[in-house]
């Protein structure tokens, strides 16, 4: 078994608490992890990607190679198509449907036909969220929607979003759960 | 078997130094070194002194300190800190360590967060001193145990080399137990640590020939060690390259890992004797492949162009370097804009750059922190920036040149760390300049680390505070003004002012960092009636944008309420949201 996730979206969305989620799970499996994170300048509102392995066997190299995503989870559509490098036919997309806005941005109903050509999900992570009772939940809500897509069990992902997350739990349960009601 | 939890190469180096006894932990912050010390603040008792230091220079020679009385020490920095820290450095090879003393120098290939990609392996080479470079989490932790045992009994100093992927990968680290720290002992040995050449010459001596027991180490080093496939090809690999070497590896090749230096030559020589190819697969500068081409005639990697020379490896690269098919991308056929990194909604930088640029300086000299990143449209507010502290002294230089209206620009951490002695200088060479210190009381770039100008220590503890002011003053400067940046139009006259005066003049721009958690007092700001002028959009905030389909202009709820745009709006369009 091996599963590799790429996470990709724009500093300070919370990719980085949903890949600690990832690993804490796995490692509860006894499974082997590696999780190449972007810190530093990259996370003042630029583009951010976390690469997460999960394998039964061992894992040398932190990143993902090209076209060997298993699940690509986008908290951002044109964050999104940058990483479509990473996909192949075979990759489960999740991607939020809110845009955050720059310059030149592509027209979203072109995004959004391209993901929706591949075997993408498009969630509204942000009104989502919002019924969870915290717009900050995004990242969880965009979990719960990839989670038929990963080799951990909801249950294990619950229990590891309480010891992982330090506020809010209640509304982040109930994010996860909107998240893979999305997804069905 | 110990416990297992997932831990990054930083953090799983800081377990290593605190299961290893150390007394004192130092350093500076620094992508992608910060988070050592932040562990080691955060996971070790009271025993452990742990500091950020005023710079990387400070940091090592406080670990030399504590080295001497016989405990262990750990000095972290990022690669170009070690620049900072190289005079120490090279002459402490002479005087040796007594209890071990590990120095951390994170480079950062693909310049993520960094002015240069130098290769630190250079330094560790030039004092030499040992090296072992990690490639990943758990060997991170198993190497700087042993560095402090390498230490202790060579004497010497070691390095341990990191790379942003090994930084800042996460992995599954079996905790060991704690070893206890060593009793501090006086021992003074003048003719080991006093460094006048008669001393030295000796030192210098006695350095060359431990020489010979650090390659005896290497060779015999099961850091480096050989992983047996196919003959054809030899891959040598260091750092995180031996996991992309490892990645395509179905015994079709055979791999030498290198994690010890000085290089082991005889080790090099009988693993690509019967080779008729050899890649290496280094990050930074072609280190290991210019040795191995003194013994090989087959040699694929740097030189040659099989890999490039400059930015981070990544395993497209090994992949084709190792005869793989390249991947053919999908990008889709749209247009993808960059997303660069932009100073924060309600970054007090903002409303002084903006009033800076305003003023017409006729040059601003930048420095390094998360102010640099002022340099991008629309702001384009600085002009250079070339390492920490170096914007007073080229000001300085500039106004020695006859350039008038010079104006440098410097954050109050970076000011502490090497910009008052350019600050000293400029004063008594009578240079005719204004330095804006932006104080946000904080290290923000990095995260967020307290400076000595907040009065906090590593550990959150309440400490002294410096005070900028008192320390230009005592510099000898012409004027010094506090002012609350958020106030841009009163910011705008004082640098009006200010410029067109002689003398060394500064401007202590005071807020805190938005990211802080200080807030503005709740409300948001909206656009009411806009006229579409479009002056807001100069300030380049994110929570502002032009919506031509309804031609106005736009806030977004990244919107903080610091009200500076609304202040440059010439009609008042931009109100508060209860305002409304």
């Amino acid at each position: 078994m091996k599963s590799d996730i790429l996470i990709a979206g724009v500093g300070g969305q919370g990719i980085i608490l949903v890949s600690d989620i990832l690993s804490n799970a796995a490692l509860g499996l006894n499974l082997n992890v590696k999780k190449a994170e972007t810190h530093g300048m990259a996370q003042r509102g630029g583009s951010v990607v976390t690469h997460v392995r999960l394998s039964d066997s061992e894992i040398c190299s932190p990143l993902i190679p090209e076209g060997g995503v298993d699940v690509l989870i986008a908290f951002e559509p044109l964050e999104a198509l940058r990483y479509l490098g990473y996909v192949s036919e075979e990759t489960f997309i999740v991607v939020n449907s809110n845009p955050i806005w720059i310059k030149n941005y592509p027209e979203m109903g072109s995004i959004l036909g391209v993901l929706k050509e591949r075997n993408a999900l498009v969630v509204d992570a942000l009104s989502l969220a919002g019924q969870a009772g915290n717009v900050l939940t995004q990242n969880i809500v965009l979990l719960g929607a990839s989670s038929a897509h990963l080799p951990l069990k909801k249950e294990i992902l619950k229990e590891t979003i309480k010891d992982t997350v330090k506020r809010a739990v209640d509304e982040n349960l109930k994010a996860f759960q909107l998240g893979v009601k999305a997804s069905r | 078997m110990g416990k297992k939890i997932v831990l990054s190469g930083n953090e799983s180096i800081a377990r290593g130094a605190l299961e290893s006894g150390i007394s004192l932990a130092t350093g500076y912050p620094g992508t992608p070194s910060t988070e050592i010390l932040e562990y080691i603040a955060a996971y070790s008792s009271s025993d452990v002194h742990v500091e950020w230091a005023v710079n990387e220079k400070v940091a090592l020679e406080t670990a030399v300190g504590a080295s001497y009385c016989g405990v262990m020490a750990l000095c972290c920095m990022k690669h170009v800190g070690v620049n900072v820290a190289a005079d120490p450095l090279v002459t402490l090879a002479y005087t040796g360590v007594r209890g071990g003393l590990v120095l951390v120098a994170a480079d950062d290939p693909g310049m993520h967060s960094s002015q240069n990609e130098q290769d630190s392996r250079f330094y560790a080479g030039f004092a030499k001193i040992p090296l072992l470079e990690p490639s990943d989490a758990v060997e991170a932790k198993a190497m700087v145990r042993e560095a402090f045992v390498l230490s202790k009994s060579t004497g010497l100093p070691v390095m341990l080399r990191t790379l942003t992927r090994v930084s800042h990968t996460s992995e599954p680290v079996e905790l060991g137990p704690m070893e206890k720290q060593k009793t501090p002992v006086l021992d003074v040995e003048r003719r080991e640590w006093v460094m006048v050449p008669a001393y030295a010459r000796v030192r210098h001596r006695i350095l060359n020939q431990k020489q010979v027991k650090l390659l005896e180490y290497s060779e015999s080093s099961g850091f480096n060690k050989v992983v047996v496939g196919a003959n054809e090809l030899g891959v040598i690999a260091s750092g995180v390259c031996f996991g992309y070497a490892m990645e395509f590896y179905r015994n079709d090749y055979s791999v030498l890992k290198i994690g010890s230096y000085p290089l082991p030559d005889k080790l090099l020589r009988e693993f690509v004797r019967d080779k008729k190819e050899v890649l290496v697969l280094e990050e930074g500068e072609p280190y290991i492949e210019d040795m191995v081409r003194c013994t090989h005639h087959n040699v694929k990697g740097k030189r040659t162009g099989d890999i490039p020379l400059e930015g981070e490896l990544t395993p497209e690269i090994v992949s084709l370097a190792l005869g793989g098919d390249p991947v053919i991308k999908d990008d889709a056929g749209i247009k993808l804009p960059p997303r660069p990194p932009v100073m924060c909604p309600g970054c007090p930088h903002r409303g002084t750059l903006y009033a800076l640029k305003q003023k017409n300086p006729l040059i601003v000299t930048g420095d390094i922190g998360c102010y640099t990143l002022g340099v991008q449209k629309p702001l384009e507010a600085l002009d250079t920036c070339l390492c920490m502290g170096a914007s007073i002294g080229k000001a300085a230089g500039m106004s020695h040149s006859g350039i008038e209206r010079v104006a440098s620009v410097i954050g109050e951490s970076t000011f502490l760390h090497s910009g008052i002695t350019s600050l000293m200088s400029a004063v008594y060479n009578q240079a005719s300049i204004l330095v804006l210190i932006l104080d946000n009381s904080t290290v923000a770039m990095t995260g967020q680390q307290p400076t000595p100008a907040s009065g906090v220590d590593i550990r959150g503890g309440k400490t002294r505070k410096i005070s900028i002011e008192e320390i230009c003053r005592s510099c000898g400067v012409d004027s010094v003004d506090v002012i609350n940046p958020y106030k841009i139009v009163e910011m705008g006259e004082l640098i009006e002012k200010r410029l067109g005066q002689d003398g060394v003049r500064v401007i202590v721009a005071r807020a805190p960092c938005v990211m802080l958690g200080g807030g503005f007092g709740g409300d948001r700001f909206v656009v009411g009636n806009c006229s579409a002028c479009g002056k807001c959009l100069d300030l380049g905030c994110p929570a502002l944008s032009f919506d031509e389909k309804i031609n106005k202009a736009v806030i977004s709820n990244l919107c903080t309420g610091c009200g500076v745009c609304a202040q440059l709006c010439p009609f008042d369009a931009i109100i508060k949201e209860d305002e409304i």
